[in-house]
């Protein structure tokens, strides 16, 4: 009798647990149109020159329940910098900095995401100008929002890179051109 | 641009190493031996360039990273060692022009190698150049090096061949400032320049010593190191496909004057023409990428007016 209600306990706890409302992990797709990978650096210690990557792709997975289990992954194709001057822009993209035929990709892939105070904190590897760096910085926002029945969701961040880190114009003195590089990235994401 | 004073003084500075290193090799010989001088001259022009480009910043990485650090660390060293087997080879001096024809056939496969031309680095099939077609012009591009470079080899065997390494050495230095111009700053100001006043400077020294002259090293790193500038400039920054032509054929013209109606004039006058006539498709090419640059400047930015190169290649000191 001990034996069967035991039985007949296990059997309700499993089903309850398996009828319990599991939130899956959410994946969704970077959205061109309503997000920006934009930069600032000092030019000739006077001003900021302003600049934007055009195209850029990337997906990330937001649960949550776990933040584990987010992930990020970013890829910008150095061919599309834009500072509004195609002279500059034709600059950028020659050996002197980007190399773009060299390296097409500004590549990013998180490895660990930490849950913060109003999103997350990011760690991952950052691989631009054939160099892979680790880089950690925190991403704000998270709320969704329903769009043509699509669900999206997005976050911001600003970061500082030293472009020598990375061989970007490894022949220009910072004096000239700021060694840091300031950017700031917005992504909207559309679920899947 | 980078500081022109800066890069005057670079280019002395690769002149003398080179000059140095040639009558160092040469002088207690007085009248050396044809390998001896031989491999003084590429030495020592490889000296004055390495040096020079050193202390002007240019850094190379290794392992390679880029089409330069390849130039730098892997097409030009082959170069040298070739010219210094072809030096040493005596009467089996044919080695030398299979070493040649070898390094013709794989030095633009070596400067695009793991690049968005030939490596899909952007996802599946996303390289530029599919199988055949980098056949065709890794293939066009090694015919092309091999037929110039033994042009200018057999010039310079000729009478008026004195006039092939300054036809060289100035199209060195006009490929720098047209890479330049066309994009390439450190690239282009701070390795042609260097390349074209360590060819002279090696080769003037070389006129000072008595005996065989022997600059066919010295005219091979000019002509792989100008091949290569191009192959950079033309596929890594936007040097336009008719300004690299025009830069690396204008050396074939000092065969100009071998034609034979001005054949009869005397040596001096011949090799001042071949000179002249390689001027005219160098200051072309440096003419319209000025232009070029100077228009791309004025359509992204219609309000500055013509800008110069210094608004944003100088970049301050």
């Amino acid at each position: 009798m001990r034996k069967r209600f035991a039985g007949c306990l296990i059997a309700v706890l499993v089903a309850f647990v398996g009828a319990a409302p599991v939130r899956a992990a959410d994946e969704f797709t970077i959205d061109p149109v309503h997000s920006g990978v934009y930069f600032k650096i000092l030019h000739l210690g006077l001003s900021n020159v302003f600049g934007r990557f055009n195209e850029f792709s990337g997906t990330f997975t937001i649960d949550p329940d776990d933040a584990g289990k987010c992930a990020f992954a970013m890829n910008i194709k150095t061919n599309s910098v834009d500072t509004n001057n195609g002279a500059r822009d034709n600059h950028l993209r020659s050996p002197d900095f980007f190399n773009v035929k060299q390296f097409p990709a500004i590549d990013f892939r998180s490895t660990s995401v930490k849950a913060v105070n109003g999103g997350y904190e990011v760690t991952g590897n950052l691989t631009m100008h054939g160099e892979t760096k680790p880089i950690t910085f925190t991403l704000m926002g998270g709320k969704k929002a329903e769009l043509k029945g699509v669900t999206r969701t997005g976050y911001s961040t600003e970061l500082v890179l030293k472009r020598t880190d990375f061989g970007v114009g490894a022949n220009i003195p910072p004096a000239a051109l700021g060694e840091e590089v300031h950017i700031a990235i917005g992504i909207e994401g559309t679920k899947k | 641009m980078p500081d022109p004073i800066l890069l005057l003084k670079a280019m002395a500075l690769a002149a003398a190493i080179a000059a140095l290193a040639v009558l160092l090799t040469g002088l207690p010989w007085r009248s050396p031996r044809w390998g001896i001088a031989t491999a003084s001259g590429v030495l020592g022009v490889a000296l004055g360039f390495g040096i020079s480009s050193r202390w002007l910043g240019i850094r190379a990485t290794w392992p390679p990273k880029e089409a330069t650090d390849r130039l730098l660390l892997v097409v030009l060293p082959v170069v040298i060692g070739v010219e210094l087997v072809g030096a040493a080879a005596g009467k089996f001096r044919w080695i030398v022009w299979l070493l040649r024809a070898v390094v013709a056939a794989f030095a633009a496969r070596i400067l695009v190698d793991k690049s968005a031309y030939i490596a899909d680095l952007s996802g599946p099939d996303s390289r530029l150049w599919d199988e055949t077609q980098t056949t065709k012009i890794l293939a066009g591009l090694g015919i092309t090096l091999a037929l110039v470079w033994a042009a200018l080899l057999l010039q310079l065997r000729r009478p008026a061949g004195r006039a092939v390494p300054f036809a060289v050495a100035g199209t060195c230095v006009a490929a720098g400032a047209t890479t330049m111009f066309s994009g390439y700053a450190t690239g282009g100001g701070q390795l042609g320049l260097p390349l074209g006043a360590s060819i002279v400077g090696a080769f003037l020294a070389s006129l000072l010593l008595s005996g065989r002259r022997a600059t066919g090293g010295v005219v091979s790193f000019g002509v792989v190191g100008l091949f290569s500038y191009l192959v950079i400039g033309r596929l890594f920054a936007e040097l336009t496909t008719t300004n690299a032509a025009l830069l690396f054929f204008a050396p074939l013209l000092c065969w100009l004057p071998e034609l034979p109606l001005v054949r009869r004039l005397p040596v001096w006058l011949r090799s001042m023409l071949g000179i002249l006539l390689t001027i005219v498709p160098v200051a072309i090419a440096l003419f319209l990428a000025q232009q070029k640059f100077a228009a791309d400047s004025v359509k992204s930015a219609p309000d500055s007016g013509e800008l110069s190169p210094e608004d944003y290649m100088n970049f301050g000191k």
